[in-house]
């Protein structure tokens, strides 16, 4: 008679459902008793680049480590800076940032749920998902100029007004998301299948939500209502009434059931924001003043950067900031000795930071079940890596 | 010595020696500061150290969690030794791990692991030390 | 579980099986948010920063585009006397700080961003070539508007 063992299983990194990562699952037959991701297939050293260049090359740099969520990538790292410059944005700027961050977070929830119905079978909900996507991806390319890639949020502003019609068009495009939803609902997030998967799949508890540190929408599926937004809002987020999304389950389906409660009070946020948005200037007065006045007053509706943004030296300091991205919290740290160049800059992203939920999540789990977790975590591998 | 100060964004800052870390954590993990944001070290060269910065917070209390707390600790750069926390705040495991690979610090008392983020046999400089020095180019073609 | 109960987990579960697939039916006739690229290309509107021209007469050479460059896609390069900005596409992130900061508009964004090359030699452009406008092709153009049933409808134009 052979001796019983354990087997350890590769799964990936050749992304089959992996990402660009690796995981390595002790298996006994089906059950999982140990479960280790081992990441850094897409490390690129954002923060080693960051210190040979400018602050505000570094706006497009963020961006790069989670390409589903630039504006809140942008929006965390600007806030970090500013507080550096001891500069703030006009309220309408303000405004304007907050709108294109929840624009954003709603269709990364919308990638992030598509990916996770593609996980356990559902194509229909990818297809739809990253259809859906579009008409607030072609709502932030008019306000931003970029599908994707914004670089919408400077130091001491934004770089463009809103366009005309913009209240019309986005007013359409959350009438149609809302309908939208009852749709998802009835094919898939109520689904039969849906449920059999993911309920009571991949617990955390409260308790452990807390002591391992995950964030976002993934901590608040654990019965913990800590959100950025509410516990040191920023930029206009108290002027905004919204709720933070709770569930107490914990399992992979509350997560999914968090997010979509969460495009609803997006939805209902750019609603609040289209209807209260104030007049005035988009970029603080320090910096418009520098520009040549040329160029300053045309009719077109951006700003033009000071020159001098080629070389913005902040005075010799720390600063941190922290804002809710859509996967979670994210944390910048700033450290400058007065030149042009970050001498330290620290970037902790929500992804990574929710890496050791797939060590908890999966502990007694069937194989099975692992694209079930994975995708009800909306892990974003080069989030992660950075 | 221990010092602490508040900082601009009524953040508390503690600075501890690194020796101390250990039962800074447990008090403060007492006090329920109970989960790690980020660990960040920075080099200075010139001063023969390294910074290691803690930040922590709560989720348990959710009037404490409007605080960053920050721990600095010092270590030199060719010892650069300080004890695990993973033991108090288990949100730590990948910070140290991560700061192991691109700083060169050992978190001493938690078994070794492999590599995270850097191929698993890279060696030489760790790379976000200011004496790896990486190519920029200037503006002429 | 008690049969009465599997009986209504059953009844349960076939009702949200037929919601789900009367659902799926409903949208098979419904028009798609779809654009047959690359027969028909979509307008991208008066914003949208795409592909880059350099307005030679007017450049300064001051330099800030490329100081700005945050991919050092911009390059000075010398034309005769003065140094004039030369672009690469090879690393362009369309991010458009060089439109931006330029002190006298002598760069401009244009609405096309889907250009091919056949050598990577190509997309290396001198300020002489940065100067001709991207090209654009020919083809029929359809733009999206926003629709509360269809989410987005294109409209040729």
């Amino acid at each position: 008679m052979s001796e019983e063992q354990t087997l350890e299983l590769l799964i990936g990194p050749q992304h089959p459902g992996s990402g660009h990562m690796r995981l390595v699952a002790e298996m006994d037959g089906d059950v999982i008793l140990n479960f280790e991701p081992n990441i850094g297939y897409v490390h690129r050293a954002v923060e080693k680049i960051a210190e040979t260049k400018t602050y505000v090359q570094i706006i497009p740099l963020v961006e790069r480590t989670s390409l589903p969520d630039t504006a809140n990538h942008n929006l965390g790292y600007v806030l970090a800076l500013e507080r550096l410059l001891g500069i703030d944005a006009p309220l309408r700027a303000q405004y304007l940032r907050i709108l294109l961050a929840e624009i954003n977070r709603i269709h990364s929830h919308l990638y992030g749920m598509g990916i996770h119905g593609n996980m356990i079978g559902s194509t229909t909900m990818l297809m739809w998902a990253f259809g859906d996507r579009e008409p607030f991806i072609e709502l932030a390319q008019r306000l931003t100029g970029a599908r994707l890639s914004y670089s919408y949020i400077i130091p001491g502003g934004v770089r463009r007004d809103l366009p005309q019609d913009f209240r019309n068009d986005a007013l359409k495009a959350l009438s149609y998301m809302e309908r939208r939803l009852k749709d998802y609902d009835r094919i898939f997030v109520h689904n039969p299948v849906t449920l059999a998967r993911l309920k009571g799949v991949g617990v955390i508890n409260r308790i452990d939500a807390a002591r391992i540190g995950v964030v976002g929408p993934n901590l608040r599926a654990s019965g913990i209502a800590y959100d950025v937004r509410k516990i040191e809002p920023y930029c206009i987020y108290p002027d905004l009434d919204f709720e933070v999304v709770v569930r107490d389950e914990g399992d992979a389906h509350a997560r999914l059931l968090v997010r979509i409660g969460e495009i609803e009070q997006s939805i209902s946020m750019i609603r609040q924001i289209l209807g209260k948005i104030p007049d005035g200037s988009i970029l603080a007065d320090r910096y418009l003043d520098l520009v040549p006045s040329r160029t300053r007053f045309e009719k077109r509706s951006s700003v033009k950067f000071p020159a001098l943004f080629s070389g913005l030296k902040p005075s010799k300091g720390e600063a941190v900031s922290r804002v809710e991205a859509s996967r979670g919290e994210l944390f910048h740290y700033l450290v400058s000795d007065g030149s042009t160049h970050p001498y330290r800059f620290r970037i902790v992203t929500p992804s990574f930071k929710n890496l050791i939920a797939f060590k908890h999540a999966l502990l007694g789990q069937k194989l099975a079940d692992i694209p079930a977790v994975y995708g009800s975590l909306d892990y974003f591998p080069p989030e992660a890596d950075r | 010595m221990t010092r602490v100060l508040l900082t601009k964004q009524n953040g508390l800052s503690i600075t501890v020696d690194a020796s101390k870390i250990l039962e800074t954590a447990h008090l403060l993990k007492n006090l329920k500061f109970d989960h790690v944001i980020s660990v960040t070290a920075t080099d200075y060269p010139e001063e023969n150290r390294i910074d290691v910065i803690y930040h922590v917070s709560s989720f348990e209390d959710l009037e404490l969690a409007k605080t960053i707390l920050e721990i600095r600790t010092t270590v030199s750069r060719q010892e650069p030794n300080i004890h695990t926390l993973v033991a108090v705040w288990p949100s730590i495991e990948f910070l140290e791990r991560e700061t192991t690979d691109l700083m060169g610090i050992n978190f001493g008392g938690r078994e070794a692991m492999a590599r995270l983020l850097l191929p698993e046999d890279f060696e030489g400089e760790p790379p976000l030390r200011k004496s790896y020095t990486i190519r920029t180019e200037g503006i002429d073609a | 579980m008690k049969p009465k109960d599997r009986r209504a987990g059953k009844l349960l579960g076939l009702t949200g099986h037929m919601q789900a697939i009367r659902s799926g039916i409903e949208h098979i006739f419904k028009p798609r948010m779809t654009v047959l690229y690359p027969e028909v290309l979509q307008d991208l509107g008066p914003n949208y920063r795409g592909m880059l021209k350099l307005r030679i007469d007017i450049c300064i050479s001051c330099t800030l585009c490329a100081r700005i460059c945050p991919s050092n896609a911009l390059k000075m390069v010398k034309v005769d006397v003065r140094k004039y900005p030369g672009i690469t596409y090879q690393r362009c992130i369309f991010c458009g700080f060089c439109v931006d900061i330029c002190p006298v508009d002598a760069l401009e964004m244009s609405g096309s961003h889907d250009a091919a090359c056949y050598t990577l030699g190509e997309q290396v452009l001198k300020p002489e070539d940065f100067s001709k406008d991207p090209v654009i092709e020919d083809k029929p153009r359809v733009k999206p508007l926003f629709d509360e049933k269809r989410g987005l409808r294109y409209e040729s134009c």
